[in-house]
C-alpha cells in the first residue's frame, strides 16, 4: 500500500506513512519571511485601489448622464427642435419676456455656482 | 473564532474596511508560505501574497463560509501565483510514465535519506500544480477537503495524481542521475 493510499484510508491519521526523505526535501532550505509592515502596506493598497475605484465610477456615472442627456436632447430636437426654436422667436421678439428669460438664466447660473461652492466644501471637511 | 470572522466580515463590508487588517495579520505569513513554494524570488512572492490579498478584499462578499478563511485565502493565492506563473512562460520537462516500473522501487527511492539533494532537484522540475498537491499533502499535512479546494480538484482524484507524481519524481530523478 503506497503512503498516500494509507493516509486516505484512514483520513485522519497523522502523516508519519510520508516518505521521510520527500517530506524534508520539500522543508525550505532557507525559511523566508514576511516584512513587519506587509498588513500596513498592504492596507495602504487596498485603500488607494479603493479611491481609485470611486473615482472611476464617478467619472462612469458623469459620462453616463452626459451621454444620456445629450442623446435625449438631440431625440427631443429632433422631433420638436423647429417647433421650439419657432416658439422661442416669437416669445424673445416681446421685450418684456426677455427680461424675464435673462433674470432666470441669472438665477439659474448662481445656483449652479452655489452647488458647485457646497459641493467642495463638504468634500474638503470629508477627507 | 468562525463566528468572529464572519462576524468581522460582515463588519468590513458594512464599510470598516481598517478591521481587513487583522485577515492580514493573521492569515499573512500563511499564504505567503504557499506562494513562496512556487516562486523563490522574496520580492515576488511578497507582491503575489499582496495581489491575493487585494483579491480577496476585493471579493469578500463572495466567502460564503464553505471553508475557513485561511482555506479560502490560500486558494485565492494559489490561482494568483499560477497565473503569474503562466505568464512568465516557464518550461518544465514532461516525462513519459514507464508502467513496468514497480511502486516499490519508486518508494524506497522517495524514502532513501541519502537522495534528497536529487529530490529536490526533481520537485524543481514539476509543474506548479504538482509541487503545490506535494507539499500541501506531504508537509502542509493539510486534509483532502482543503487540498481539493485550494487546487480545485475532485477529492477522488487526488490520490491518483500523488501517485503519479510519485512515479514523475522518480523518473527525474533517474533522468538526473543519467545525465
Amino acid at each position: 500500500m503506497k503512503p498516500e493510499d494509507k493516509k486516505l484510508s484512514t483520513i485522519n491519521c497523522q502523516p508519519s506513512t510520508s516518505p521521510s526523505a520527500l517530506r524534508q526535501a520539500l522543508t525550505p532550505t532557507e525559511p523566508k519571511r514576511l516584512p513587519t509592515n506587509f498588513a500596513y502596506t498592504t492596507m495602504r493598497r487596498i485603500h488607494r485601489e479603493q479611491v481609485e475605484a470611486e473615482r472611476r465610477e464617478r467619472i462612469i456615472a458623469l459620462v453616463t448622464i452626459a451621454v444620456v442627456s445629450v442623446l435625449g436632447i438631440a431625440v427631443f430636437g429632433y422631433f420638436f427642435g423647429l417647433k421650439i426654436w419657432q416658439s422661442f422667436r416669437t416669445t424673445f421678439i416681446q421685450s418684456d419676456t426677455t427680461i424675464l428669460i435673462l433674470s432666470t438664466l441669472f438665477c439659474l447660473t448662481f445656483f449652479a455656482l452655489l452647488n458647485h461652492w457646497l459641493a467642495k466644501r463638504q468634500a474638503k471637511t470629508y477627507v | 473564532m468562525q463566528t468572529d470572522e464572519q462576524q468581522l466580515i460582515a463588519r468590513i463590508l458594512d464599510g470598516h474596511a481598517e478591521e481587513f487588517g487583522y485577515f492580514l495579520e493573521r492569515y499573512g505569513p500563511e499564504a505567503f508560505a504557499l506562494v513562496s513554494r512556487l516562486v523563490p524570488q522574496q520580492q515576488d512572492a511578497e507582491e503575489l501574497t499582496q495581489d491575493a490579498f487585494v483579491r480577496a478584499f476585493n471579493r469578500l462578499e463572495t466567502f460564503g463560509g464553505r471553508s475557513s478563511f485561511g482555506t479560502w485565502i490560500c486558494r485565492i493565492a494559489y490561482t494568483t501565483t499560477i497565473s503569474w506563473l503562466r505568464k512568465q512562460r516557464m518550461h518544465y520537462i514532461s516525462i513519459d510514465d514507464q508502467p513496468q516500473l514497480s511502486d516499490t522501487e519508486v518508494d524506497s527511492a522517495l524514502e532513501d535519506e541519502g537522495r534528497i539533494t536529487d529530490l529536490r532537484q526533481a520537485i524543481t522540475q514539476l509543474k506548479p500544480d504538482e509541487q503545490m498537491l506535494i507539499n500541501l499533502f506531504y508537509y502542509d499535512e493539510r486534509s483532502l477537503a482543503d487540498i481539493a479546494y485550494i487546487l480545485d480538484l475532485e477529492p477522488g482524484t487526488i490520490a491518483t495524481r500523488l501517485h503519479r507524481i510519485r512515479r514523475k519524481l522518480y523518473l527525474l530523478m533517474k533522468h538526473e542521475t543519467g545525465r
